[in-house]
């Protein structure tokens, strides 16, 4: 091999990317050959150093209150939406949440629970409301504040009871903020919705293609509208109006659930 | 050469269920992923890109594009191999879309970026290398973070950035040589 086909070859040769036979001839040059042991000792020096970088660092401070706003362009589109110019995917970086948006969105899913769904027709269609504490298949939204007061058949769905300690309107301070003193209720919703999307689970596949897409659809919407609100609360946590818009958006989503799983 | 990012992943998020409820629209789950995966996107943004703001910005739309991806993962890599692939192909396509942007200069004195509580004091090399980094060209500088940082091999690096496999080289010798002239100064 000659000292300029050695050359070329050097970059890979340091990397360890060349084929054996070339590998053995590159070898043998740089073995003998001064310029070209010193240029793959200065090569491996650097790739060592590359090889001590962090591969994580962590940002300056936290991006995630710059993406859940935006995390809606998964959503369905709905007509309440597409008007507004501001749903594009990766569209120019806003990083402030903007008040109509969220207004919108819990609007949207309110709107979709309250009757606008396929599926919240059929079932009211199919199951009409039960008295005797049976599932509420009225689209009624029930606050937190005037509890779960349906259950389902299966005592692993039941919604959520804590109850939500909102601040007084006009009265004392809450402790710390209205937020940190709806997460105890919040994980309560969680904890309901989780059970439930286990059932939902286990029935998917007796679920209609159509049905099951129509559900997947409607839960990103609330979906949407609960990271909106909760991005929201992370900018005003003593806002009364965006605790009890959270707490609605819950109670439709697990009336949503509690609806499929009655399917 | 660095062995690849993603290959020292633990599958958990597969494992926890976790990546399935965000394929579902759980935000919640989707914020877990986001906190697990953040530091090791934002590093990838901001080294090719030179700039911390920028990185920062790339780094966002790299979770809403992967928000919006998730419903095609099919979970046949780890859940950090596709996104670390498509924060390549983010930050390659923004290079794209802006054209000229990418000849923004990096203030080479502000280094504060790279800095982050969890990492290991050094001797000022490895900064001095990130320093470097960012002032390489962007091409080169994209083929040097890929292939010698990350572990990328020069085919794939080609594909992903529509370049031929010598043009990849050509850009990684030059990527190279430069750094070795600045960190000799």
């Amino acid at each position: 091999m000659t000292h300029e086909q050695a050359v070329e070859r050097l970059d890979d040769f340091a990397s360890g990317e060349l084929p054996d036979i070339e590998r053995v001839l590159v070898q043998r040059h740089v073995d003998a050959c001064d310029d070209c042991r010193a240029e793959v000792d200065a090569i491996q020096a650097l790739l060592g150093q590359a090889a001590t970088l962090p591969r994580a660092i962590a940002p300056p401070r936290d991006l995630w209150a710059g993406i859940a706003p935006r995390l809606e362009a998964r959503a369905a589109p709905l007509a309440v939406m597409e008007d507004d110019p501001r749903v594009i995917p990766l569209a120019p970086r806003r990083r402030h949440w903007q008040p109509p948006r969220w207004a919108m969105q819990i609007a949207a899913a309110l709107v979709l629970v309250a009757g606008s769904s396929a599926i919240t027709a059929r079932i009211v269609r199919e199951h009409p409301a039960q008295p005797g504490g049976q599932v509420a298949l009225n689209p009624v939204v029930v606050t937190p504040r005037q509890g779960a007061q349906g259950r389902t058949a299966d005592p692993a769905v039941q919604a959520p009871t804590a109850p939500v300690q909102a601040p007084a309107a006009g009265g004392g301070k809450a402790a710390p903020t209205a937020f940190a003193a709806f997460r105890p209720a919040e994980r309560d919703y969680q904890s309901a919705i989780a059970d439930l999307q286990r059932v939902l689970d286990a029935k998917r596949g007796q679920m209609a293609p159509e049905t099951a897409e129509t559900l997947e659809r409607n839960l990103r919407i609330i979906d949407s509208a609960i990271a909106e609100s909760r991005a929201a609360l992370e900018k005003d946590p003593n806002s009364r109006e965006l605790i009890d818009m959270l707490s609605a958006t819950y109670d439709a989503k697990v009336k949503v659930l509690r609806q499929a799983v009655e399917i | 050469m660095a062995t690849m990012l993603v290959e020292n992943e633990a599958p958990t998020a597969a494992v926890d269920g976790t990546v399935q409820r965000a394929q579902q629209g759980d935000v919640a789950a989707f914020e877990k992923l986001y906190r697990d995966n953040v530091d090791r996107v934002f590093a990838l943004c901001l080294r090719m890109t030179g700039d911390g703001g920028r990185a920062e910005e790339l780094t966002q739309d790299v979770f809403v594009r992967a928000w919006e991806k998730l419903p095609t993962f099919e979970g046949k890599s780890a859940f950090s191999t596709w996104l670390h692939r498509l924060a390549v192909n983010v930050v390659l396509g923004s290079r794209r879309a802006e054209g000229i942007r990418i000849g923004k200069v990096f203030s080479t004195d502000d280094l504060t970026a790279y800095e982050t509580p969890g990492r290991t004091p050094d001797p000022g090399h490895s900064m001095d290398l990130e320093r470097a980094i960012a002032q390489l060209p962007p091409g080169a500088r994209t083929v040097f973070v890929l292939h010698d940082v990350e572990g990328y091999k020069h085919e794939e690096i080609a594909e992903l950035h529509g370049l031929a496999v010598g043009t990849c080289k050509a850009q990684l010798h030059r990527a190279r040589r430069l750094l070795r002239e600045a960190l000799e100064r």
